[in-house]
C-alpha cells in the first residue's frame, strides 16, 4: 500500500525548491520578554494534483524586549503536507493558477539562548498548521500565508508530568522554481 | 488510484505520523521554551511565600507599588520588614541604605538601589556591580564605603521543598561585600528561582531557608 502510494505521487508529479522570509510573533507568554523577529527559510517539496510534501528548515533569533546581548535561536526542520483547496485558473488551458492551501507539518527545533558568553542549548518537537494563498505561472510558485508553530515540552515531576506548550504564529512569503 | 484517494491516504498517514511523532518527541526536549518564557521573580501584589529558616517559620509578602528615592518599586514585606525592589527586563534591583549613628545622629552612606540579578537568566550568565563612595561624618570623621555584588547563574535543578517539587529552577550563586565601617561584613550565598514561584531555597553557609508554602497573587 504504501509503495504504491509513493510509486503513484511521484509518477504524476513536480518538484520545487525555493525560500520563505516572514515575521514570527511569540505568544504564550513569551511575548512578555522577547520581541517579534524576522524568519528565514528554504524548502524543497514534490506535487501532485492538489497535494503537496515538503522538507522545510527554518531560522529565527528572537532577542529580549530589552536592549542587550541576548539571543533566543530557534532552528527547526519539518516534514510537511499541502493541499490545495481552492484553485482557480484564470483562463482555459493556461498554466498559471492562484488559490489557497492548507497545510500541517510536523518538525524538530534545535534551541539555544545566548547572553554574552552564557549560552543554553535545548531541543523541541513542534507541530506546524498553515493557511495561505499561493499564485503558480510558468515555473515560479508566490506564496503568502499564515503558519501556526506549537512546541510541545515536557518533563516528569515528583506527582505530574509538567507539559509546557508555546506557541508562534508566523506571517511568511515565500517564492520557488518549480522543475 | 485517484488523485483524490492518494492526497487523502497521504494526508491520514501524515496527521497520524506527526501526532505520534509530536507525543513521542515531547519527552526529548530540554523545557528551553518554558525557561524562557517564565517568571523567576514574580512581585504579583497579595503573593505570600512562607519558608522555615533553621526551625523557626518567616513569611515574606508582596504588599504593592510604592515609591522610593525617586523611583517607582514594589514593596515586599520580609518578615513584616519593608523591602522595596524594582523590577525591568535586564534587572532586579534592591533599594539598599546603610546609615551609621555619630553623637546622636543618623549619617546616610549608601542610599541606592543596588543589583540583585541580571536578567534573563541563562546558564553561565554572570553579572557583578561595585558602588564606591568616601563620606565625611562630622567633619573629621571619613567613612569609606565599598559596596560589591556578583552573582553568576550556575546551574539548571530540579529542587525538592516541604511545599513540593521545582523542577527546571535556576540555582544563583552570589558573594556580597560591604565595607563600610561597623556594618562591614562579607556573604557567600546559593540561591534557587523556581519558573513562576521565586526563590524556593537559599543556602547561606550551614543555615539553609526552605519553601514551605506559596500562595500567588492576582
Amino acid at each position: 500500500m504504501l509503495s504504491l502510494l509513493i510509486v503513484s505521487i511521484f509518477a504524476t508529479g513536480g518538484f520545487e525548491a525555493g525560500g520563505q522570509v516572514g515575521v514570527l510573533f511569540p505568544t504564550s507568554g513569551l511575548e512578555n520578554s522577547h520581541s517579534a523577529t524576522a524568519l528565514f527559510g528554504v524548502n524543497v517539496g514534490y506535487q501532485t494534483g492538489r497535494s503537496r510534501v515538503m522538507l522545510n528548515y527554518g531560522y529565527a533569533g528572537l532577542q529580549a524586549k530589552q536592549a542587550g546581548p541576548y539571543r533566543f535561536d530557534i532552528n527547526e526542520l519539518s516534514v510537511g503536507y499541502g493541499y490545495e483547496f481552492a484553485r482557480r485558473q484564470p483562463t482555459p488551458g493556461s498554466e498559471s493558477n492562484w488559490g489557497f492551501e492548507a497545510s500541517a507539518a510536523a518538525g524538530y527545533s534545535l534551541l539555544s539562548r545566548t547572553l554574552v558568553s552564557a549560552r543554553e542549548t535545548g531541543k523541541a518537537p513542534a507541530g506546524h498548521v498553515g493557511i495561505g494563498f499561493f499564485q503558480r505561472q510558468g515555473h515560479s510558485r508566490l506564496s503568502l500565508g499564515l503558519d501556526d508553530i506549537l512546541f510541545i515540552e515536557s518533563q516528569p515531576g515528583a506527582g505530574a508530568r509538567t507539559v509546557s506548550l508555546v506557541d508562534l504564529i508566523t506571517l511568511k512569503a515565500g517564492v520557488s522554481y518549480v522543475f | 488510484m485517484s488523485s483524490k484517494a492518494i492526497a487523502k491516504a497521504a494526508l491520514i498517514a501524515f496527521c497520524a505520523a506527526g501526532s505520534l511523532w509530536l507525543m513521542s518527541a515531547a519527552g526529548c526536549s530540554d523545557m528551553t521554551f518554558y525557561r524562557a518564557k517564565s517568571d523567576y521573580f514574580p512581585l504579583v501584589p497579595g503573593s505570600r511565600w512562607t519558608y522555615l529558616v533553621a526551625g523557626d517559620t518567616a513569611i515574606d509578602s508582596v504588599v504593592g507599588d510604592s515609591s522610593v528615592a525617586g523611583r517607582a518599586c514594589v514593596v515586599v514585606l520580609r518578615d513584616y520588614a519593608p523591602e522595596y525592589w524594582t523590577k525591568q527586563s535586564a534587572a532586579v534591583r534592591q533599594f539598599i541604605q546603610y546609615s551609621v549613628n555619630r553623637a546622636g545622629q543618623e549619617y546616610v552612606l549608601e542610599q541606592r538601589y543596588g543589583l540583585v540579578y541580571a536578567l534573563p537568566f541563562v546558564e553561565g550568565a554572570t553579572w557583578d556591580e561595585s558602588f564606591r563612595d568616601t563620606v565625611v561624618l562630622m567633619g573629621t570623621d571619613t567613612v569609606f564605603l565599598k559596596d560589591s555584588v556578583s552573582g553568576r547563574v550556575a546551574a539548571i535543578e530540579d529542587v525538592e521543598t516541604p511545599a513540593g517539587t521545582f523542577i527546571q529552577c535556576y540555582r544563583v550563586d552570589s558573594h556580597r561585600e560591604v565595607v563600610a565601617a561597623e556594618l562591614s561584613f562579607t556573604a557567600d550565598y546559593s540561591e534557587w528561582l523556581a519558573p513562576g514561584v521565586g526563590l524556593v531555597k537559599r543556602k547561606t553557609g550551614t543555615e539553609e531557608k526552605v519553601l514551605t508554602g506559596y500562595a500567588p497573587g492576582r
